[in-house]
């Protein structure tokens, strides 16, 4: 199976704080915590309808992922959140469905990482 | 840590997601910035305008936030004064590129894009640094120059605060120490002013005290019924019952040659002095012991008054008898203290035989107080009594007292009466009285307590010229031979008997007078009320010389004839002008004094203001010569006037000729036929001033050839005139006109520099003496525009005027160099303010 990393730039990112594996630990387990939170805050958009919060949900998931190399859960994240802008999210809960099982296979390679 | 020589600085993160935070925190950190976190746009205000927050030099700038975003928070940045030069770096998604340029188009200085570089951050970071620290040195600058500005505003306000330049006095640049040189200029400023009030307020410790004994030596020349009402407090009545007493030293004028003729005229003159304030001394002290009061002193006379009025709640004296008679036998104890009288000169026996007359006569009388007491208030003794005086004048003989019957018909049962005698013109009928039958009591006035009035109470009755020099040498009878010029003016019109208006009138009048004189520096010496008009004594060149002080007296008594509408009332105005040496100085006893000026021109002065026709004005021969240069006269026929056995020659002085400019331009027609040597020596001497001495004038002589043709130079401008030897290579300008046209003749700039070098020549050839010069090269300075440098010689001058004792001078110095150093600069206000 794929990696859901992309092992460039997570060098490139623990090359922008010093090869600090400890520090990635930290920004790992951040991420760990972030993400649910944002997962959930999707759901719940969906539930009452604020396109906004879904968005900046959206948006912050899609950055972190970005930062980890998590290409594909980064390009999920960002339809997200253009369907956020748009305001319409009836389509997108197959696609947060998706974005939710990438997550769980971003996170074991993540742990994989810091292990 | 990473050791990093790039600048760092304090770097605001906004950015609502947490994980970027730390990743951005972490990245500055490594390059050594300080870094301040805020999750979102309302945070980050928060910070940024929160007084405690150390500045931030950078912020980077999330787009997408709750609450206020990158946007908003961009504006609000935008939009505070304080905060919008501080650089905003934008962190953006790479698909958020549109974003990006409405922030830059907002305001935003540049952008990055998420993950961020850690090589692109420290590139944007350091040009935003270097950007807001160049904006930081400029704002800063202004603000510091605004800070010199200010203090500048502030200097010119009076408002000057020494503290508000502190900060800028720091830098190390060119405006710290502008700001330096200000601070130590204001605090240098300070310091003297300080200085100076300080001796001032010293000095005037000491003048106060001086003031205190001046105002005993002050009181004597105030009539002693003044005096006590000034010591009450009160006022005495403008209109009182009461007798007249005139008491004449007779025979003066040969009295006066034979004095001349034993001790030469310098010491003749002294001698003279000591023989009239004897005798003057012996009169007054009979007038106060009758409770009487010189009123005023015409040369070698004096008026005296008598009368019955309360002075304050106390009696200011015992009136056993009425005024009459008091006046009366005040007159023969005069007698009898003249027969007593021993002549001491304390050195040679000199057989001075004087005698006196003495006039008596009664009536209700005028005290009227005139003149602007700023110059001298002058006491008017005016009416009947007045007019009757000077018929009983011309009646009474030498030894006698004569009064006339109003006074005396109702004592004459207490006298041995010589004879009657009735005047001719009148068929007024006059006794001259002897022999107080019956001891009078006397009836003297009440001792003043000592230091009982004060220095501004008795000060107007003395000239201001007068107080300074005479009184400046406390308890002197300053006598001395002066060059001066004497004007007697006589006027008609005043009705002091019945114009109810007549005190106004002749205040009035006495005040444009006293003007008119005071222009020309002259100075009223004495008021005379009598049948034949009221008239005026004023001197020109007493107690001060003036080098015209001819022409001064003929201008204004020309003045005097062009008198304003308002005085129509006043007419048939008469002028007699003379000069020639006279004596000068103080004259009375220690209980009355006045300030007189006495001789042989000013009794022909009197006279030729009798024979001038009304509307005229008679000079003499000395006055016309004295005068020549400047007015054109008329020569009159000649005159014989009492008192002289040969007739003397008269002159009218034309009015209305305009007398300084040909003057003037006469004294540039002179300059102008010298050669231009002898011009530069000319013009150089002027700024040393009338009198030169050689070896300042050849030091400040610009060149070898000047030097060496000045002796010949000068010899040849005092053949032609305009220069006399005054002693060894001491030099003055035959005429004040030469020396200030010579002086005018010089551009602003050059006198300045001369100045200069006369100072600075002064200062190396006196410095021996130099402390005598002090005030003339303060002068100097002064003219050369060095205000620190006259105010140091100023300030030793007062110094020295101050060791030596006279205050007033020493004050006077110090006033003008406290004068200086605020005029030259209000820098200390603020140090002022401070203590």
């Amino acid at each position: 199976m794929e990696n859901p990393l992309d092992p460039n730039a997570l060098a490139n990112l623990l090359d922008s704080i010093g090869g600090d594996a400890e520090f990635l630990r930290e920004l790992v387990e951040t991420f760990f915590q972030d993400a649910p939170a944002q997962f959930a805050a999707m759901r719940a958009s969906l539930a009452d309808g604020s396109p906004e919060n879904f968005r900046r949900a959206a948006h912050s998931l899609k950055s972190n992922a970005a930062s980890f190399g998590a290409r594909t859960l980064a390009s999920q994240s960002k339809q997200l959140e253009d369907l956020g802008k748009t305001g319409d999210l009836g389509t997108t809960a197959g696609l947060l469905s998706e974005a939710e099982a990438e997550y769980a296979r971003v996170r074991s390679a993540l742990e994989e990482v810091i292990k | 840590m990473i050791i990093n020589p790039e600048p760092t600085g304090h770097i605001l993160v906004v950015d609502d997601n947490k994980l970027n935070r730390m990743l951005l925190f972490r990245m500055l950190g490594d390059l050594g910035h300080r870094v301040t976190e805020a999750a979102d746009g309302i945070e980050a205000l928060d910070l940024l305008q929160a007084p405690e927050t150390r500045p931030v030099d950078v912020v980077l700038l999330d787009i997408l936030m709750p609450e206020l975003d990158g946007y908003g928070l961009l504006e609000e940045i935008k939009q505070d004064a304080r905060l919008r030069h501080i650089p905003v770096i934008m962190i953006s998604a790479l698909d958020e590129i549109d974003s990006v340029v409405r922030c830059i188009e907002i305001g935003a200085t540049d952008y990055l894009t998420k993950p961020v570089q850690p090589s692109l951050l420290k590139a944007r970071l350091k040009a935003s640094l270097a950007e807001k620290r160049l904006r930081d040195l400029e704002l800063e600058y202004l603000e510091q120059v605004g800070h010199v500005v200010s203090a500048a505003e502030a200097v010119e306000s009076e408002k000057y605060d020494p503290e508000s330049l502190h900060p800028v006095a720091a830098r190390e640049d060119a405006l710290g120490r502008l700001a330096r040189v200000f601070q130590k200029m204001a605090r240098e400023v300070h310091l003297r002013e300080q200085r100076l009030k300080h001796q001032l307020s010293q000095l005037q410790l000491d003048i106060q005290e001086m003031q205190k004994a001046l105002a005993e030596e002050l009181q004597i020349y105030i009539p002693m019924d003044r005096r006590q009402a000034l010591y009450h407090r009160t006022d005495l009545k403008t209109r009182t019952d009461g007798a007249v007493l005139f008491a004449d030293i007779s025979d003066f004028t040969p009295m006066t040659a034979m004095l001349s003729k034993e001790f030469g005229r310098p010491r003749g003159a002294e001698e003279i002095t000591r023989l009239i304030n004897q005798i003057f001394a012996a009169l007054i002290e009979e007038v106060h012991a009758f409770g009487g009061s010189v009123i005023s002193f015409g040369g070698d006379a004096i008026t005296c008054w008598f009368d019955d009025q309360e002075i304050g709640s106390e009696p200011a004296r015992p009136l056993f008898h009425d005024a009459r008679l008091r006046a009366l036998v005040c007159g023969l104890y005069m007698q009898t203290a003249l027969l007593q009288f021993e002549y001491s000169t304390g050195w040679i026996a000199v057989d001075v035989r004087p005698s006196i007359k003495v006039a008596v006569v009664s009536g209700l009388a005028g005290r009227f107080l005139t003149g602007n007491p700023e110059i001298q208030v002058l006491e008017a003794l005016v009416g009947r009594p007045l007019e009757n005086l000077e018929r009983a004048e011309h009646l009474v003989r030498r030894g006698e007292v004569l009064a006339d019957m109003g006074t005396c018909e109702r004592h004459l049962d207490r006298f041995t009466v010589k004879e009657f005698r009735t005047d001719p013109e009148t068929g007024e009928r006059y006794a001259v009285i002897e022999n107080l039958k019956e001891l009078v009591p006397p009836s003297p006035w009440r001792e003043i307590p000592a230091r009982a009035l004060e220095h501004g109470v008795c000060r107007p009755w003395v000239h201001p010229t007068v107080y300074r020099h005479v009184l400046s040498n406390t308890g002197q009878f300053l006598s001395e031979l002066r060059p001066a010029a004497a004007l007697f003016f006589r006027f008609q019109g005043i009705d002091y008997e019945n114009d109810p208006f007549a005190e106004t009138l002749l205040d009035d009048f006495i005040r444009w007078v006293q003007q008119v004189v005071h222009e020309e520096e002259g100075a009223i010496l004495q008021l005379t009320f009598g049948d034949k008009g009221s008239y005026l004594y004023v001197t020109f060149g007493a107690p001060v010389t003036h080098d015209d002080d001819a022409a001064r007296a003929i201008r204004a008594g020309l003045k005097l004839l062009d008198k304003p509408e308002r005085f129509k009332p006043i007419h048939d105005e008469q002028i007699g002008i003379s000069y020639g040496q006279m004596r000068a100085g103080s004259y009375g006893g220690d209980a009355r004094r006045t300030y007189g000026v006495l001789g042989n021109q000013a009794n022909l002065a009197a006279r030729l203001m009798q024979a001038a026709a009304p509307g005229e004005i008679l000079c003499d021969q000395a006055c016309r010569d004295a005068a020549a240069g400047i007015f054109e006269f008329l020569p009159l026929p000649e005159i014989r006037v009492k008192g002289r056995e040969e007739p003397i020659r008269v002159f009218r002085p034309a009015a209305g000729l305009p007398e300084q400019h040909p003057a003037a331009s006469e004294a540039l027609r002179l300059l102008d036929s010298c050669s231009p040597g002898e011009q530069m020596v000319l013009k150089l001497a002027s700024v040393i001033g009338p009198i030169f001495d050689g070896p300042l004038l050849i030091a400040i002589l610009p060149g070898e050839a000047e030097k060496a043709s000045l002796p010949a130079d000068l010899r040849s401008l005092e053949q032609a005139g305009i220069i006399r030897v005054e002693a060894e290579g001491m030099f003055s300008f035959s005429r004040e006109t030469v020396h200030a046209a010579a002086y005018q003749s010089m551009l602003h700039v050059q006198r300045r520099t001369v100045h200069r070098q006369v100072a600075t020549a002064m200062e190396q050839i006196y410095a021996e003496n130099l402390n005598t010069l002090f005030p003339i090269v303060a002068g100097h300075w002064q003219a050369a525009e060095e205000t620190t440098r006259a105010i140091e010689y100023l300030e030793k001058a007062g110094a020295l005027a101050r060791a030596e004792g006279d205050l007033e001078r020493a004050r006077a110095y110090l006033e003008r160099s406290l004068e200086l150093s605020t005029s030259s600069s209000v820098l200390s206000e603020g140090y002022r303010k401070e203590t």
